[in-house]
This record gives C-alpha cells, structure tokens and sequence, in this order.
C-alpha cells in the first residue's frame, strides 16, 4: 500500500544554490544530524523542487511531517553556510500546495 | 486561530514575512513590551518582561508586577515558580535558546527548559512559546514554533492555544 505524503513550502533566509543535487544531499545530511538515522527513514525527506531562489518544496512521509517541520527549524547551516528554514505551508498534494501559494501572490 | 509572536529589539522584518510565517502579529522587546532586567520596573513600563537568569532578581521584578518572564538558563526555585503563580505571571520560553545553540549544548538546552515545562504545568503556572529571535535566522513559522513547543512536552492544543492567546495577553495586560 501506497503511503500518504505531506508536500511541505519552505522559504529560505539566503539563496539557493544552483546545484539542486548537491543542496538535496547536503539537506539530507543535516536532517539526519537533526533528528538522527534511525527517525529520518520514518520521515523520508525528499527535495521534490526547486521553486525559485529562495522557495522549494520538500516531501515527507504524512506520520514523519511532524518531525521534519521541527528539523527545518533547528538547522541553521547547509554547505557550511548560515541558511535558516522558514515552513510556509503543507498540503496533501504539491499541485494545491503551490497553486494556493501563487493564488495569493 | 491568529498566532503572535515576541522578538529581540536587533531582529528586523517587514509586515510580509511576518504574514508569510503565519503570524497575525510579532512584537518586538523595548517597543510593544518592555524588557526589565537590573533597573527594576518603572511606573511608565507596560507590558513588561522580566529577563534575565539571576533567581533573586527575577523573583523582585515578579513582586513588582512584570508581566511575564523569561528565564534564559532554565533554571528556577520553588519560591520564584510560587510567586510566578500568585501574581499570575506568565512564563515564557524563549525558543532561540534551542535554535541558535548546536549538538551538546542544545540537547541539554532541550532537557532543561523541557523540565520547566513539565515543572510549570504542575504548578499550574500559565506559560508561552515565544521566538525572541535576536535576527532574522532565528525567526520561526507558527508551524515550526508549534513543533518546538511539542519538543518540550506540549500537547498540539496547548501549544497552539499558548501562541494564539497566551502571548497576546502579555501585551493586552
């Protein structure tokens, strides 16, 4: 059975850097510095794009929402970088998520 | 729900990222609320916050009718918690103690102030979540201050009920 998934906008405090592969991996890397190994498989972070440079889009696991929400939160430095995370939405689906959001602009 | 916030007097921010993060309001230390410390409270201070981590100048400013406090180290005694709850003080947590500390000291940053919840709700003492963001990196959503409060023992209904209304009543007083 197919899990739910929970799309989740993040605004960034600097610029996003051009490389989406190694910005994924470098966020990968600080989320499991977060919340540790063994939760971030329960999360399941998935950079799913890149909306401009200071926008994107992450998917999550819907039970591990919770505990990523809280990650973006407590990191504070991607790439040896002072890059804070600011979570603007969450929806079901990344279509409502960013329709609502361009609705409002 | 219509969620607030309270910043440090150095954070900058314009009214549409405040609206981007999901805040109705965010007030900011020495403008809507005055921070008190050592001076004491003067007649013309209102709102007030009693900041600082020195048990018997805390314990003065609550006498004096501070509005709320907020404890930076964490740490309080049975007399502070006694007269916090007499004066109907509200405690506040400052989040940026969790956000801008890492690895060691951020756990047991973690492990103290989740202690004084608990401590806190025993003593049925009324109690907030706030960012006191000294700059924008600090700043939080009202999503991620409400993980943030679930961090410390919270349940979701408290939390966001203390965001909404508890931080509002700070600076209505």
């Amino acid at each position: 059975m197919k899990d739910k998934q929970r799309y989740i906008l993040v605004e960034t405090s600097g610029e996003l850097s051009e490389d989406e592969r190694a910005f994924s991996f470098a966020l990968s890397k600080e989320i499991v510095r977060c919340v540790g190994e063994m939760r971030t498989h329960h999360i399941n972070p998935k950079l799913t794009k890149i909306v401009d440079k200071r926008h994107f889009v992450i998917k999550s696991s819907l039970s591990g929402v919770n505990d990523l929400i809280l990650a973006l939160a407590l990191i504070k430095r991607v790439n040896d970088r002072d890059m804070a995370f600011y979570t603007i939405k969450s929806s079901g689906t990344i279509r409502a998520l960013l329709s609502s959001t361009t609705a409002k602009e | 729900m219509q969620f607030y916030d309270i910043v440090s007097e150095t954070c900058q921010f314009d009214d549409d990222f405040m609206k981007r993060l999901g805040f109705k309001d965010i007030f900011t230390i020495n403008k809507e609320v005055m921070a008190v410390g050592a001076r004491g409270i003067a007649n013309n201070d209102s709102p007030t916050i009693a900041l600082g981590k020195e048990t018997g100048q805390l314990l003065n400013l609550v006498k004096q009718g501070a509005t709320a406090v907020a404890i930076t180290d964490s740490y309080i005694d049975r007399k502070l918690m006694e007269a916090i709850k007499e004066q109907g003080c509200i405690l506040c947590f400052p989040m940026s103690v969790i956000t801008s500390s890492y690895g060691v000291e951020r756990t047991r940053n973690i492990y103290k102030m989740s202690k004084l919840f608990a401590h806190a709700r025993k003593a049925k003492v009324d109690v907030t979540f706030v960012s006191m963001a000294k700059d924008k990196t600090h700043m939080n959503s009202c999503m991620q201050l409400i993980e943030l409060a679930k961090l410390l023992g919270a349940d979701e209904a408290y939390a966001r009920k203390a965001i909404a209304d508890t931080t509002r009543m700070i600076v209505e007083e």
